[in-house]
């Protein structure tokens, strides 16, 4: 297709020169070609170049600004350093220091002149010089003890002085970083800009994007322009040219049109200008008019307005009095409704209270009462107790007795035995003495009785002794269980004491809650006394109201009086008025109907005008060489019409299920392939499905 | 020889390509295209002429035919040799398609990858996450494609000279 502009490109090599040459050479139609890709990339590397270009410029002089601030930077430094020297010289000489061995340190560490140091060493350097000149200085103050005022106050002005600067700089260092930001957003903006600007200059992008370029447009616009002009001139030409009897025909009728046009042109004109006149009739009308109505409001308003002005005024008041006089009664109901509840919750609370005080006083007093009964039922128990003790302390005694007793019985016993002893000794000793045995068995008869009798009274002493304790035993588990209930009957009592307390106490509460209720009474009192005052200045204020809405009443009268008045002058006016108005309708009926009229005329003058563009069309149609049209035409035709698939043979074969048309080979070919889907929608068909089409 | 590929291929050759594409095939053989896609404006494509090569076979257009980049490309759906991962190409193929249609889906492909199958993981990942960073490498190709055009347009010359 274009191996030979390729070939002619080349050889051409690739100076600007060239690229410039290759530009104008650019092929305005059709596909792309291989060279105008090339074209694209040169340019898009040209481009591409520009911009890189800016960049590096841009960093030059981003190079360049900061090399500036270093050497400014650097010689600041250098004079700081300077300073800072002279300074501690200045110090060492004025002020008179004992270490004079440290003097000469200093001394000796500021010999090196800055310029050799690296920047590293440098700045080493000057932060030994700062501690060094901070030791200095605190050893003066040390030395001269304590610091002058003066020199306090200095420090302290330096210190607020330094204190602003820093909050400044950050200002300023902040607003720099806005700035700066700022600078970089245009910065970026502008190179947008300027990539923007190149791309649209460039031709070969047009040409890539298919937007047919200007040069096309241009071709094309001076063309249409020539074509309009020659349309005066189209009989001449035609003559002359003579090309075909279609051409000639045409321009014949075109110029017919041409001369009915005009025509129409001259009617319609005609026509605006009867318009125009109707319209500026019709505009004189209404200003007329409006005078007219004007006058009328005027003359009504003069007469009436004042008094109406007034009126309403009065009437707004009476308005405004009413409704505060409402407002009022509201007021005034919505505070006695307040009262009334208040005393109806004042009464009710008081029941209540009182209620409940009798209750619980009632309550606390019979349990007050059973606790004085439960008190003296103990005492008595106690007394009982009390003498039951002394009884058996005093049947105790008895039991000592008793056993005074059993000790006399045993006495008595061993005598006994004794005697018994001393009369068997007796017996043995006796044997002889018949008479003596005699009467010593009297004497034993009568002893051996009076015996018995002895054993006699001591059974009967055991006996009683035996009673007796046994009666001491139980006196004692009765006192034993006397005791116990004494407790608990102390016990009773002391909780009866404590339930007394508490009842005391409750009894207090109580009170003070009388009291406090009692005040609550005397607040809910005064309350009602100032709202009955209240009451009493409304009840006042409504009467003055009504007074005042009695002789408003009156003006009300008065007033509506002259407003209907008013109202029939009003009338007659507006009678007048009506008139006026159908005059005007009538006007404005002509008016619209004129205007009809000129709207179906500028419809007649546009369906002409279409006309005479489609003359127009046909005759540039007939003009321009149609043969590359027909070209086209025919192409695309024969794309229609060929198989989309192979695009050898005719469409011959629809497919029924989906309706898309394809040649019978290959659709053939498709189901014996086993590809039984329409290659335009992938539906599946079959065999049955294909139908052959007759075109 | 006309074989019905061939013919369905010089019809394409009539078909006029879209805007911002250039197809034509070898001059020896007809079934060998070499096609070059200008990247679309307003993506980090823009300005690069990528080179494609497209092979056709017999079965054509039956079969889709092989789409190769040339040119080195970064994008989630070319692999590192410059094939394709793109669905018509594979199978959604239809007879209907043709070269033009082919390069109108690559060309689109460029600023629309499909991430749920990625070819090339690591160009995916940096499109997800890392927008300027993936447009840096994208542009990084796009010069790269200037330099290679060149070369291969050359020596085509010289072949041909």
């Amino acid at each position: 297709m274009s191996e030979k502009r390729e070939l002619n490109d080349v050889v051409n090599g690739s100076d600007q020169t060239q690229k410039r040459r290759k530009v104008d050479e650019i092929s305005e139609d059709g596909p792309l070609t291989q060279e105008d890709v090339v074209y694209f990339q040169k340019e898009a590397i040209f481009r591409q170049m520009n911009l890189y270009r800016s960049k590096v410029n841009q960093v030059h002089k981003q190079m360049q600004t900061l090399d500036e601030q270093n050497k400014s930077t650097n010689s600041k430094l250098l004079v700081l350093s300077n300073w800072i020297d002279q300074f501690i010289e200045f110090i060492t000489s004025v002020v008179p220091l004992k270490e004079l061995e440290s003097k000469s340190e200093y001394k000796i560490l500021f010999t090196d002149s800055p310029n050799d140091i690296k920047d590293n060493e440098f700045i080493e350097s000057l932060n030994q010089k700062k501690t060094q000149l901070s030791d200095l200085i605190n050893k003066i103050i040390q030395n001269s003890g304590a610091i002058p005022d003066e020199i306090k106050e200095n420090l302290n002005t330096i210190n607020s002085k330094y204190h602003d600067l820093k909050i400044k700089n950050q200002k300023i260092t902040n607003e720099y970083s806005l700035l700066k930001k700022n600078f970089d957003n245009l910065t970026i903006d502008f190179q947008n800009l300027v990539k923007t600007s190149d791309r649209l200059n460039s031709i070969t992008l047009k040409r890539a994007n298919g937007t047919k370029s200007e040069d096309v447009s241009r071709a094309d616009t001076p063309k249409a322009e020539q074509l309009e002009i020659s349309i005066p001139k189209d009989q001449a030409e035609s003559q002359l040219n003579s090309n075909g009897i279609n051409n000639t025909v045409n321009s014949d009728e075109v110029e017919y049109l041409k001369k009915q046009v005009d025509e129409f042109k001259a009617t319609i004109e005609a026509q605006q200008k009867n318009i125009d006149e109707n319209l500026e009739l019709n505009k004189s009308l209404n200003s007329k008019l409006v005078e007219a109505t004007t006058k009328n409001q005027t003359s009504i308003e003069s007469q009436s307005t004042v008094d109406v002005a007034k009126f309403e005024d009065l009437t707004n008041e009476h308005k405004d009095l009413n409704i505060k006089y409402k407002e009022i009664i509201q007021k005034h109901d919505s505070l006695l409704e307040r009262y009334n509840a208040l005393e109806s919750e004042k009464s009710s609370d008081n029941d209540l209270l009182n209620s409940k005080f009798e209750v619980e006083k009632q309550s606390l007093e019979s349990n007050f009462g059973k606790l004085e009964f439960d008190l003296i039922r103990i005492r008595t128990a106690r007394d009982e107790l009390l003498s039951k003790i002394s009884v058996l302390e005093a049947e105790k005694s008895g039991l000592e007795v008793t056993k005074q007793l059993q000790a006399l019985i045993e006495a008595q016993k061993e005598q006994i035995e004794t005697i018994s002893l001393e009369k068997k000794l007796e017996d043995k000793i006796g044997g002889s003495d018949i008479n003596d045995v005699e009467t010593l068995k009297k004497n034993n008869t009568i002893l051996t009785n009076e015996l018995k009798e002895f054993e006699k009274a001591f059974k009967n002493l055991q006996n009683t002794n035996i009673k007796k304790l046994n009666s001491s035993v139980d006196s004692e588990t009765v006192i034993n269980k006397l005791k116990i209930e004494k407790t608990k009957a102390d016990q009773k009592y002391f909780a009866a004491m404590r339930s007394k307390d508490s009842i005391l106490q409750e009894n207090k509460t109580l009170k003070a809650q009388n009291g406090k209720l009692n005040e609550l009474i005397q607040n809910l009192k005064d309350s009602e006394a100032l709202s009955t005052s209240r009451f009493e200045n409304l009840d006042k204020q409504l009467k003055n109201l009504k007074k005042v809405e009695f002789f408003r009443g009156h003006e009300v009268d008065r007033y509506v009086q002259q407003i209907s008045e008013l109202e029939k002058n009003y009338k007659f006016e507006l009678n007048r008025n009506k008139e006026i108005q159908t005059l005007l309708d009538d006007f404005k009926g002509k008016n619209d109907e004129l205007l009809k009229l000129k709207s179906e005329y500028s419809i007649k003058v546009s369906k002409l005008e279409s006309n005479v563009k489609t003359q127009d069309k046909l005759i540039n149609r007939f003009k321009s060489t149609g043969v590359l049209e027909d070209q086209n035409e025919a192409d695309s035709f024969r794309s229609l019409i060929y198989c989309s698939l192979c695009s050898k043979n005719w469409k011959n074969t629809a497919i029924k299920v989906c309706g898309h048309v394809f040649c019978e080979e290959c659709a053939k070919e498709r189901i014996a392939a086993r590809m039984r889907k329409c290659p335009s929608c992938n539906k599946q068909f079959s065999t049955n499905d294909l139908l052959t089409i007759h075109l | 020889m006309s074989t019905p590929a061939r013919r369905r291929l010089m019809r394409d050759l009539k078909v006029d390509p879209p805007d911002g594409v250039s197809a034509s095939p070898l001059t020896d053989n007809v079934m060998i295209w070499n096609a070059i896609i200008i990247g679309p404006a307003d993506t980090p494509f823009e300005d690069g002429t990528f080179r494609l090569s497209i092979n056709f076979d017999e079965q054509y257009p039956n079969k889709p035919p092989q789409v190769k980049f040339l040119s080195t490309m970064f994008h989630p759906n070319v692999y590192a040799s410059g094939e394709l991962c793109l669905d018509i190409l594979q199978n959604r193929w239809s007879p209907t398609f043709d070269v033009a249609s082919i390069l109108t889906s690559v060309q689109s492909l460029l600023n629309d990858p499909n991430i749920s199958s990625p070819a090339n993981v690591e160009a995916a990942n940096l499109y997800k996450d890392h927008t300027s960073q993936y447009a840096k490498r994208v542009r990084e190709t796009v010069e790269k494609s200037w330099a290679d055009d060149l070369m291969d347009n050359e020596d085509d010359d010289e072949m041909e000279e």
